[in-house]
């Protein structure tokens, strides 16, 4: 489509540009005025124990966000505010405030909450954060009791582990004799070193004899020599029997060190529990920043610059096929144009030019 | 070729219905024309005027009758050919005659306003031929030829004699309905070799 055309169509037409702007305006502030929710948001740190005692032995800690969320938060702040929790939750939500540590293990909260006026969304917030913080001392503080009990279960469980180690590792030296495996294993090897260093020695003897032409001696070299031989392949072979059984060997005993070592953990820190030393940390959690109203200008502005927006597009198209369906008349400028020529007059319109009964 | 006497006077004010054309912004516009017109034929071989347009109704006859009269109020002798065979002989041009052939006004006592009509009823080409000696017949007499065509899209004619004519008056009305193929109808003319003079919008 000429451009001409749809900006004369637009110059002709411009009131319904100018309603559908209007109309598009006047939609987003009834949707503001309807739909538009105040927002107040709090800031709460969350202190996290494994960072103030790394290395520490701690439960499973659970999430202020999932807390937050959840429909238990939902309840107890509906039962405290009188409002029924399924407008609660959703009327809650919660992010990480940025920081700039790459990890953070302690972050803050923001919880956010909406509500129609200012004051209830300001009092959803402050409802909700503290019934957060409440529960997630709930469910994050250990029970002594049930920790003692854990520990005795696991402590138990280790004891098991050892007894059974120790009782393969038991059988297993019966069953094959392998008691005093390693100190069997270094004597045999020095009894086959010795047998053939001797044996290497009788037949030089042999060989210096027979050289001298003592012959008597060389034959008794050699019967020496063949006698030691015969001596280092038997050790030989009870020196390879026993080695066959040191990888067992190693294996059992390195699971009675690793049980033994289980046992003596869960000893230990069942006795620091005892004494007080290590008992996980009581969860930590501060309200940084109580419930404010949160701007929303931004939003607001950025809703009205779309409506306006998309108000425009409307108008442009409408007037777009307004100009594709119009039987608007050509102007003498559009024929004078299409023809390539000059406009060197118009008959004017005026008093009825009238020929009488003919063609033009 | 025939002639016929006829009184200038008397025709312009039979070719008008409820109001006169001596004044207003009506013959104004056509006085104008007629001066245009007037410089763009020194620059031509032939004083001939053709006005074609597409469709009936557009306002050839209108349009070639009132510059005819602008042209003599400036004391220009004109000869107006109706060159359209299949029209009704009626409507202003045959408010300037009474029958076929070359017609003759008077204007206080001069000669200025002449009308041909070829017969209607010779082939296109000999037609064609008619028109186009009656106009070769104007040239020594210093005679302005206004040739009126039949609409273009129903009859060659126009595009036949548009070659042989000093240049195309185009006379188009703003439809609001199919817009006729101007640029189509330029490229014919170009194509002829026919000169163009301009174009005349009737928005009456």
């Amino acid at each position: 489509m000429d451009l001409g055309v749809f900006l004369r169509t637009y110059r002709r037409k411009w009131v319904v540009p100018v309603a559908l702007l209007a109309a598009s305006v006047l939609g987003v502030f009834l949707y503001q005025q309807v739909f538009g929710l105040k927002e107040s948001v709090a800031q709460v740190a969350v202190l996290d124990p494994l960072t103030s005692r790394p290395g520490a032995y701690t439960q499973a800690q659970i999430t202020f966000d999932s807390i937050i969320n959840s429909q238990e938060l939902a309840i107890r702040v509906g039962q405290r505010l009188h409002r029924d929790p399924a407008s609660v939750r959703g009327h809650l939500s919660v992010s990480i405030s940025p920081s700039l540590q790459t990890y953070n293990a302690s972050p803050v909260y923001a919880v956010y909450a909406t509500d129609k006026t200012q004051d209830g969304a300001t009092a959803l917030a402050n409802a909700a954060v503290e019934e957060g913080r409440l529960l997630y001392i709930e469910l994050n503080t250990p029970d002594p009791e049930a920790l003692k009990q854990a520990l005795a279960d696991q402590r138990k469980q280790a004891q098991a582990d050892l007894d059974t180690a120790a009782a393969a590792f038991a059988a297993f030296l019966r069953k094959y004799n392998a008691v005093d495996l390693e100190p069997r294993i270094g004597k045999l090897r020095d009894t086959v070193s010795s047998l053939r260093l001797a044996a290497i020695q009788a037949r030089a003897d042999e060989k210096a004899a027979y050289a001298a032409g003592d012959s008597s001696l060389g034959w008794a070299a050699h019967q020496r020599a063949a006698s030691l031989d015969a001596s280092a392949a038997t050790q030989q072979a009870n020196l390879n029997k026993l080695l066959a059984l040191e990888i067992p060997y190693g294996s059992l005993a390195a699971n009675i060190q690793v049980a033994q070592t289980r046992v003596n953990q869960l000893r230990d820190y069942e006795l620091g529990t005892l004494t007080g030393e290590q008992l996980p940390l009581a969860a930590s959690i501060k309200i940084v920043d109580p419930a404010r109203p949160n701007s929303h200008q931004l939003i607001t502005l950025l809703t009205y610059a779309i409506g306006i927006f998309v108000g425009a597009l409307a108008g442009a198209t409408v007037i777009y096929l307004l100009a594709l369906m119009s039987r608007e008349p050509e102007t003498a400028e559009e024929i004078g144009h299409a023809f390539g020529a000059p406009v060197l007059g118009r008959i004017p319109a005026g008093p009825v030019w009238v020929v009488r009964g003919g063609q033009n | 070729m025939k002639t016929q006497p006829l009184s200038a006077d008397a025709a312009v004010e039979r070719i008008t219905f409820g109001r006169s054309m001596g004044e207003g912004p009506f013959i104004e516009t056509f006085r104008l024309l007629a001066l245009h017109l007037e410089q763009m034929l020194r620059r031509t071989p032939s004083k001939s005027i053709l006005i074609m347009s597409t469709q009936p109704g557009d306002g050839r006859t209108t349009t070639a009758t009132a510059l005819a009269r602008a042209m003599c109020e400036s004391q220009k002798p004109v000869l107006l050919i109706d060159a359209d065979p299949f029209g009704t002989r009626s409507g202003s041009a045959s408010a300037l005659t009474n029958g076929d052939g070359l017609a003759r006004s008077q204007h206080n006592g001069h000669s200025l306003l002449h009308r041909y009509r070829p017969r209607p009823e010779l082939p296109a080409a000999a037609f064609i031929n008619d028109v186009a000696e009656a106009i070769s017949a104007a040239g020594p007499l210093d005679m302005t030829a206004i040739i009126d065509t039949p609409p273009c899209l129903n009859s060659s004619i126009a595009f036949g004699l548009a070659p042989k004519v000093g240049g195309v008056l185009y006379v188009a009305r703003p439809g609001t309905r199919r817009r006729p193929p101007h640029g189509e109808i330029r490229a014919q003319l170009d194509l002829l070799g026919a000169t163009v003079f301009g174009v005349v919008v009737n928005e009456a």
